[in-house]
């Protein structure tokens, strides 16, 4: 069965070479396109086996195309290593190993230093499973969401590859394909207004939700440059001028971003990794309302460092965290 | 705001945020005046993202097969705001990896200009082998010939008066025998008809090739379509341009080595077949043998019969040559040809030579061909097939004979010699012998939108250029600016870096000065630069001589119409030298001998090109010369009249302009920012003037951080 790789982290694709042999070929191929081609070469004085090793990772990753899905489907890429080793150097002469083609799945995902080498999606957990992080001490998938709002979650399955299951806007509770339960726990904001909710690519290469229930604020900030310009003039017949509505101190490439500051509302412990997350995504969404429409956005997170909370110290645990808008707020587009 | 868009192939390259990129420009600067330059960007930082990835593939890893090449330059675009602006190369430099993955990588940006240097490589003239579509035969009649007009349809190729070793003189009162080991040969035509008397050999003179020819071999050679990375192709502002007669009407003496003109091989002398063995000469036993060979034209048939009871080794042919002796002998090459292709090829052989001995030849038809640089001969018998072999009779009785096919009458090789171009032209690279060409004409070079490389002198490069000056008082910033001395250099010398030959080298130990060199201080000691700029054109420069005649009579003065060029050095040996360029003029006039020495052939001409380094020999027609300083005029100096009146040398003409006003008291370089809008930056060219306040400028430099508009100029004030 393929592996569903997470290509943040190195993936090492090996062959044990037999003696004799003077080079290896890795062939990796990327959504049925051969793409690259590796060639390392052996010592001519090899006499017993030699295990060779291609990461593969990042050629890989350059091919999964991160957008936004309004179908939560996780984006993924098919790879295909194919390793020869030969009895001349580059790739030349006749094989003499040649282990079968491995197939896997990448994903836009990664493991921790604790979950070893060549880390796979779902990282040690028994599928099928919700590709969303799990309340450890219960073994059970909670997800928080504002009263009225529906949703998607993301999950894999052995028979089912990649599920992915609707919510809808009064369900308490969700049941995948394979069985497999998450609760939605409903919050009030309406304090604060409908929640933010902020999309990003979890640590399972998936899209996923987290809702910041309480305040938030919006900031612009400007910036731009500046110099010092010369506006006399010389006129025909009079003497040099200067106008003095013509500024000197000329002002040019004004640039604005917004930010948006969110409070989180009061999370349990567990969640906890979901804002661990968010901070470690490369991709990140808000979801906003520009003229009366709702709108997807992208954001950064500008925050940097959390300090992770728990009840016994924090009683209640609630994040703020900072984002800003990955454009700038003039269309410079081109 | 202002957007940086940079393709490389057709990808277009992710770019930092922030990251500023500057690009260089400067066509003419006043601190490295000989110099052509190209635009170019300070090395500037891409991410390594997924996009850049995959133009770069993952350059790091070294295992990647067929990945991003980064020892050639890549073809590379930049867009301002979406709009093309400049068309060029990228070099990958190195690639940063944090945490063991490429982070970022380091590229530099290079207009189109440099792209002359990367195509062009170490290749020398001699590499350009459309220039062999201009080869002659090197023979007598067509040195003759070639010395008095072009050759039939070739306006390219001219034989000037121009000898490698020997002296000429005329003398119209003296005769003698002709010498061929003579060094100086009186070419007065005495007598008439086959006098053999006086004159100079036909070998003593070589070909000369345009110099536009090279330019349109360049062009030919380099082309997308024989697998170079771009077409070459110059403008016809300067070069391809046939009125452009200072240029046009510049030739290349072609002459690879010192002496006589030779051939790497004789690989350009025609084979010369043999058609008659007549000869036959039976020995041993062969009147009672049973034949197996014939001869017939010239060619030996071996046709031996397996039921025939011939040894087992039979027959023992050997092919023996003997040429007439001569000293030194002349070498010759041999091919024999079999039925199953060449038999035998023997390169260089000299005097009595066995071609092949005693060997078993198969049944089949062979033929001899030989061939040799200079006529040989072969005298009756001096080529011969020797075909020996044993048989039993029915008697069993053993026959040991055979026979020998030789030359009935003498056997000559037709000694055709091709001047191949490439083989004789001067050893230098194209790219030099170009950089030489732009600095002996103070060219500057650009490659236009359509890539063609535009090629001008500088002063007509600067009148192409906007003449309104483009006023930026309103983009600059007069925060800080600064005012540089502009003369860097207390004197400028030009000078040719070949003046090895015996004139030009008595001229500069006559005179402390280098035949046709310049030395420009505007007229004054300047103390506080330190540096002599030196522009050196890597070219021989000559002296010629008028001819005149020893003797001359009450009537004359002795002046003949002819000069030419004695290409020795100061020790009257022959000389190599460097590429020697000269203008050859036809002219008419007094009677010459040339001949040839190795027969009774000879001609007495009227007509000849003599080389010169004016474009005329009467400055009333043009005033245009090679000298960087005015020179005594060689042919008419002798003449009544004002011999320096050829003023238009090169320095006078193209360099003057920009080098008097560099020299001036009032010359500034200024250094000032502005930040020019996309509408004036777009548009702005090298030669455009600048406006500041209510003074003009040249623009000697600009570097311009692409992303903001920020330029910062050097200017000279123009001086008016």
């Amino acid at each position: 069965m393929a592996l569903q790789l997470a290509l943040r982290n190195p993936q090492f694709k090996f062959i044990v070479a037999s003696a004799g042999a003077r080079s290896v070929v890795c062939k990796v191929t990327i959504d049925g396109t051969l793409r690259y081609t590796l060639t390392k070469n052996l010592p001519l004085s090899l006499v017993a086996t030699q295990t060779v090793n291609f990461d593969i990772a990042e050629l890989a990753r350059d091919y999964i195309e991160i957008t936004y899905q309004s179908s939560y489907v996780p984006q993924t890429v098919d790879i295909e290593t194919n390793l020869k080793s030969y009895n001349a150097i580059n790739g030349l002469g006749t094989v003499i190993d040649e282990p079968a083609t491995i197939t896997d799945v990448g994903f836009e995902a990664y493991g921790t230093f604790e979950e070893e080498v060549n880390p796979t999606v779902p990282f040690g957990r028994t599928t099928p499973t919700y590709l969303i992080p799990i309340n450890e001490d219960t073994d059970t998938f909670t997800i928080f969401a504002p009263n009225n709002t529906a949703g998607k979650l993301p999950s894999i399955t052995a028979l089912n590859g990649l599920v992915v299951t609707p919510y809808t806007s009064t369900d308490t509770s969700v049941t995948n394909v394979d069985g497999v339960v998450c609760n939605i726990k409903r919050i009030d904001c309406t304090k604060y207004g409908d929640g933010k909710r902020i999309i990003y690519i979890n640590k399972y290469g998936a899209q996923q939700d987290l809702w910041f229930f309480l305040k938030n604020s919006k900031n612009l900030s400007r910036s731009n440059e500046g110099y010092k310009s010369n506006t006399i003039t010389y006129p025909s017949g009079s003497s040099a001028t200067y106008s003095v509505q013509n500024a000197p101190n000329k002002v040019f490439n004004t640039q604005a971003k917004q930010t948006h500051k969110l409070s989180s509302g009061y999370y349990p412990e567990f969640a906890n990794q979901q804002f661990e997350e968010l901070l470690l995504s490369e991709y990140v969404w808000l979801s906003t309302v520009r003229k009366g429409s709702g709108i997807i956005i992208p954001v950064k997170v500008k925050t940097s460092s959390v300090a992770f909370k728990t009840s016994v110290n924090d009683r209640l645990i609630e994040y703020s965290m900072e984002f800003e808008e990955a454009f700038d707020y003039i269309n410079n587009i081109r | 705001m202002r957007r940086l868009q940079l393709y490389i192939g057709t990808e277009r390259v992710d770019l930092f945020k922030d990251e500023s990129v500057s690009l260089t420009q400067t066509i003419q600067n006043v601190k490295d005046i000989a110099k052509v330059f190209t635009e170019f960007t300070q090395t500037f930082a891409v991410p390594a993202s997924r996009v850049n990835n995959k133009i770069f593939q993952h350059y790091y890893n070294f295992d990647i097969d067929f990945g991003f090449d980064a020892r050639n330059k890549a073809d590379a675009r930049l867009e301002l705001n979406d709009l093309p602006f400049k068309n060029g190369k990228i070099k990958l430099n190195s690639v940063d990896l944090k945490n063991n993955v490429a982070h970022t990588y380091h590229i530099t940006f290079f207009g189109n200009t440099v792209n002359l240097k990367d195509v062009l490589g170490d290749d020398l003239l001699s590499s350009l082998a459309a220039l062999d579509d201009n080869s002659q035969v090197y023979n007598y009649a067509n040195i003759r010939d070639t010395i008095q007009g072009f050759p039939s349809g070739n306006n390219n190729i001219v034989v000037p008066l121009i000898t490698h070793t020997n002296r000429l003189i005329y003398n119209s009162n003296s005769h003698s025998t002709f010498d061929p080991e003579a060094t100086t040969n009186n070419i007065y035509p005495h007598g008439s008809g086959t006098q053999q008397q006086n004159g100079v050999d036909w070998k003593q003179f070589k070909y000369a090739l345009r110099v536009q020819a090279i330019i349109d071999a360049i062009e030919t050679k380099y082309t997308v379509a024989n697998g170079y990375g771009s077409d070459i192709v110059f403008s016809n502002d300067f070069f391809n341009d046939a009125t452009n007669d200072e240029f046009d009407e510049l030739f290349l003496w072609l002459h690879r080595k010192k002496g006589n003109v030779e051939t790497p091989s004789f690989g350009d002398a025609e084979w010369t077949l043999v058609t008659e063995l007549g000869d036959e000469t039976p020995t041993g036993d062969y009147g009672g043998m049973t034949q197996l060979s014939e001869m017939e034209n010239g060619q030996l048939e071996i046709n031996l019969n397996p039921g025939n009871a011939y040894s087992l080794d039979s027959p023992q042919v050997s092919l023996i040559l003997n040429p007439v002796f001569s000293t030194p002998a002349i070498p010759y090459d041999v091919r024999v040809t079999g039925p199953n292709g060449y038999l035998e090829i023997e390169i260089g052989a000299s005097g009595l030579t066995t071609i092949i001995d005693e060997e078993q030849l198969a049944n089949g038809v062979y033929t001899i061909e030989i061939r040799s640089e200079v006529l040989l001969q072969f005298a009756a018998g001096g080529i011969k097939w020797v075909v020996e072999f044993q048989e039993r009779d029915e008697d069993f009785f053993e026959l040991d004979g055979g026979i020998e096919y030789s030359n009935a009458v003498t056997f000559e090789t037709s000694a055709v010699f091709e001047f191949n171009i490439t083989q004789q032209i001067p050893k230098i690279k194209i790219i030099d012998f170009l950089s030489g060409m732009f600095k002996m004409f103070n060219l500057t070079a650009f490659v236009n939108d359509v890539g063609i490389i535009v090629v001008r002198t500088l002063d007509s490069y600067y009148a192409a250029g906007s003449q309104t000056p483009i006023n930026i008082d309103k983009y600059l910033d007069t925060k800080t600016s600064k005012v540089d001395v502009a003369l860097p250099f207390k004197e400028i010398n030009f000078r040719y870096k070949g003046l090895g030959t015996l004139l030009a080298k008595q001229f500069e130990q006559i005179w402390n000065s280098g035949w046709g060199s310049e030395s420009y201080r505007d007229n004054t000691r300047f103390d506080a630069p330190t540096e002599t700029y030196k522009v050196e054109l890597p070219f021989e420069h000559m002296q010629y001589q008028r001819i005149i005649d020893i003797n001359p009579t009450a009537a004359n003065i002795g002046l003949t119409t002819i000069q030419y060029g004695y290409f020795v050095d100061d020790n009257f040996e022959p000389y190599y030298g460097e590429p020697l360029l000269f203008y050859p003029i036809l002219n008419n006039g007094t009677s010459m001998r040339i001949r040839d020495e190795d027969t009774t052939d000879e001609d007495d001409i009227t007509r000849y090109f003599i080389p010169s380094n004016s474009l005329a020999l009467d400055c009333a027609t043009s005033k245009v010369n090679i000298h960087f300083k005015n020179e005594y005029n060689e042919y008419t100096i002798g003449e009544t009249g004002n011999p320096t009146c050829f003023t238009d040398t090169l320095f006078e003409t193209k360099y003057k302009t920009y080098i008097q006003d560099v020299f001036n008291a009032k010359r500034r370089l200024v250094k000032v920012t502005a930040y020019l809008p996309m509408k004036v930056y777009y548009d702005l060219e090298l030669n455009d003037l600048i406006e500041l306040g209510q003074d003009s400028y040249k623009i000697n430099s600009m570097k311009t951080d692409l992303t903001t508009g920020k330029t910062e100029f050097e200017l000279l004030n123009t001086i008016l």
